[in-house]
């Protein structure tokens, strides 16, 4: 006696109880492989769109110069979105960083001393602008920048950014690359390497006021000379 | 009651629609971006959440809309509104003005008791759709997945 056979013999309520507990047996399978397939593509998905996916692109030398107006720019930082074009009427702080750099690992103590006194006045962005991974091997990704931050206790908005958009536009050869912007767009100044809080901070207190910023943050070496600052991946 | 779990499926399945449509929308970088911002999971969590999190909403609200699996989705919303409302705690006692990207990054909404207070207020939402699923015009009972009878079985 074969499967319908059976059926057919078998009590209707039965039968249609049997029934139902097949369909529901087919909807749960159903639904797992669904979810199961999502979840593959998802996985490869995330590693695909969080990690840069053309490392021979990296930027070296941006064409920029104090005075032009700044390249316009827009990333999702760990604060939410920044968009320079809509900059709150402020001076913005623009750091472009590698993860594997010492200098950007210990300038983020100086930010972050600025960040916690200044961020009212001033808006700061960091943006990753390597195309190497804090590994120095593989392609920098997001978790490498997250990381990043969580290792130095960054408190300021940090951003990754997998094009390196930003750091084609502003990267000056070495890292960390800073660049203050005025309330009005302006290129005021463009350091290269660690920088001393308290230039910093002069520059940025200039700038808030609409007074004259010292070019290059008041280092010795004309901007936009590196100083210590290894050379771009 | 039927109908009124119906329509509380439909508010809460169609705000996590709107909020999961709203992730995806930006990527997986802003939203990563977003939950780094919290300061709380591992960097090597954080890239694959900020791909996973706007679909996961997105599958739980349209489950929701249509009633499919509404007991275990209404519990796991309840949980994910739960653990959000954790999270933005956890924003406002360690002063950290970090946007929750609730809707996406284009809705900047600062950290706050009151947000906290919403999301625990949807937590007991979803619990309660939990409790009295599946309502009415619900897949679940169409396909008899809720245990009662379904409507072509009872004549």
């Amino acid at each position: 006696m074969n499967r319908s056979e059976r059926r057919q013999n078998m009590n209707p309520a039965r039968a249609e109880a049997q029934r139902k507990a097949q369909q529901r047996t087919t909807i749960i399978y159903a639904t797992l492989a669904v979810l199961a397939v999502l979840a593959i593509v998802g996985v490869g998905y995330a590693v695909r769109s969080t990690s840069l996916q053309n490392a021979a692109d990296a930027p070296t030398q941006a064409q920029i110069s104090v005075g032009q107006i700044a390249p316009t720019f827009a990333v999702s930082t760990t604060s939410g979105p920044f968009d320079l074009a809509n900059n709150g009427g402020k001076p913005t702080l623009l750091e472009l960083f590698a993860t594997w750099c010492p200098h950007c690992q210990r300038e983020t103590q100086v930010l972050d001393a600025l960040y916690a006194s200044d961020a009212s006045k001033v808006n700061f962005v960091a943006v990753s602008a390597s195309s190497m991974g804090s590994d120095e091997a593989t392609p920098e990704s997001q978790a490498d920048v997250i990381g990043f931050m969580q290792r130095f206790r960054v408190i300021y908005p940090i951003a990754f950014d997998p094009d390196l958009g930003v750091a084609k536009k502003y990267l000056q050869g070495g890292f960390p690359t800073i660049v203050l912007i005025s309330k009005d767009n302006k290129i005021l100044a463009i350091g290269s390497g660690e920088l001393p809080g308290a230039q910093l901070q002069k520059a940025m207190l200039a700038a808030t006021a609409g007074k004259a910023v010292d070019p290059t943050f008041g280092t010795a070496t004309p901007a936009p000379k590196a100083s210590g600052a290894s050379s771009t991946k | 009651m039927a109908l009124a779990v119906f329509i509380a499926r439909l508010l809460l399945g169609a705000l996590l629609l709107v909020a999961g449509i709203l992730k995806a929308h930006d990527g997986p970088t802003a939203t990563a971006s977003t939950i780094a911002g919290f300061r709380i999971l591992p960097a090597t969590i954080v890239a694959p959440l900020g791909v996973a999190l706007p679909y996961l909403e997105i599958l739980i609200g349209g489950y929701l809309v249509v009633g499919l699996f509404t007991r275990i989705v209404a519990a796991v919303a309840a949980f994910q509104f739960v653990v959000f409302a954790i999270a933005v705690g956890s924003l406002v006692v360690r002063h950290i003005s970090a946007n929750c990207g609730c809707f996406g990054s284009g809705v900047n909404t600062p950290p706050s008791w009151g947000h906290v207070a919403s999301d625990l207020a949807l937590a007991l939402f979803a619990l309660a759709i939990a409790r009295y699923a599946p309502g009415a015009f619900a897949l679940d009972d169409r396909l008899g997945l809720s245990g009662s009878p379904a409507p072509d079985a009872e004549g």
